[in-house]
């Protein structure tokens, strides 16, 4: 087991900058076990990560399926649940062999209306979510590299 | 994403709709969790601005009610009393933005299920907001929230990670 790197706001390492748009690149809780995390200096080693990714030509991206990370945790219903629950550190892919972006929403306490289209009856309502994106290379289940796009939902 | 109704103290109520596109049972893809395709134009990212953005539109996935319910549908058979799953759409706003912290992650371990593995990542914590809605055509429902909240944000990362066959240990050193 290791450690974690973080630094705050007005720390000194440069992520570079990194531009993905549709046209120049165009959940939740059950977490078992700890946060595994060996952390990579500010500047060491961390090149790949802000190298380009191809994906300027792929507008709609590829339709052939992801595999699962292998990580994950069991759930109380008998169900492995591969995903990480929303925290520092934590692998948010949730699809395995996979080189590009990701973004992880978790949404705590919105709220909303309910309507009953039949009635127009309106009742408020609570919501929580873990959302999250993933945007890059890929290797599907056919075993090929693919560029494509994700949502975890 | 959870819908919950509202006691009438104020308080959170039970959940009755469950919104993801399920969990493969069986395939090569088997066990991906609540993952699917999305178009390549729906997400914009901008690390240097530290900014991202999601938007889909009449997105096709289900209603599974409840997290229980959505868990056993992935259980085959599902055991008795398990609800199949009714078609919904979901139209949603994402947006990303601000930095909170920039953090470094490598996983080298290999140790089992509950622990990550092979993945490296740099992230910049950051706040999201949300706007959505979703329709459930056979239960004549539909759902709108309030306006995004940033103070409704809990973790909140984008970034650039790789994992599984793109991860290269001797990169970290």
């Amino acid at each position: 087991m290791g450690n974690l790197a973080s630094q705050p706001t007005d720390g000194a390492m440069n992520v570079g900058h990194e531009h993905l748009t549709h046209h120049a690149f165009s959940r939740r809780q059950f977490l078992g076990g700890a946060v595994r995390a060996t952390a990579i200096g500010a500047a060491a080693g961390s090149g790949f990560l802000s190298a380009p990714i191809a994906l300027a030509d792929d507008k709609t991206g590829s339709s052939v399926m992801p595999r699962p990370i292998p990580g994950g945790f069991l759930t109380p219903f008998g169900v492995i649940s591969h995903h990480f629950r929303p925290a520092r550190g934590i692998e948010a892919s949730t699809i395995t062999d996979f080189n590009g972006f990701i973004g992880l929403a978790e949404i705590e306490g919105g709220t909303g209306i309910g309507t009953n289209t039949l009635t127009g009856a309106e009742t408020p309502m609570f919501f929580g979510m873990d959302n999250r994106f993933m945007i890059g290379e890929f290797v599907g289940v056919d075993g090929e590299v693919h560029r494509g796009a994700f949502g975890f939902i | 994403m959870d819908l919950f109704t509202v006691n009438q103290d104020g308080s959170q109520g039970p959940q009755v709709h469950d919104f993801n596109p399920g969990i493969p049972t069986s395939g090569p893809s088997a066990g991906l969790f609540w993952t699917a395709h999305v178009p390549m134009d729906s997400i914009e990212v901008d690390l240097g601005r530290a900014n991202a953005s999601m938007r889909l539109t009449n997105f096709a996935t289900k209603d599974f009610f409840t997290l229980k319910n959505a868990f056993l549908n992935a259980i085959v058979p599902p055991p008795a009393g398990t609800i199949p799953p009714v078609d919904a759409t979901i139209t949603l706003l994402h947006r990303w933005s601000g930095v909170k912290a920039r953090v470094n992650v490598t996983d080298f371990e290999n140790t089992g299920l509950t622990t990550n593995r092979r993945f490296a990542g740099r992230f910049i914590e950051d706040t999201a907001t949300v706007e959505w809605s979703a329709t459930v055509p056979s239960k004549d429902f539909h759902f709108k929230s309030a306006p995004a909240d940033p103070s409704k944000s809990g973790f909140a990362e984008i970034g650039r990670e790789r994992n599984g066959v793109f991860f290269r240990p001797g990169e970290e050193s």
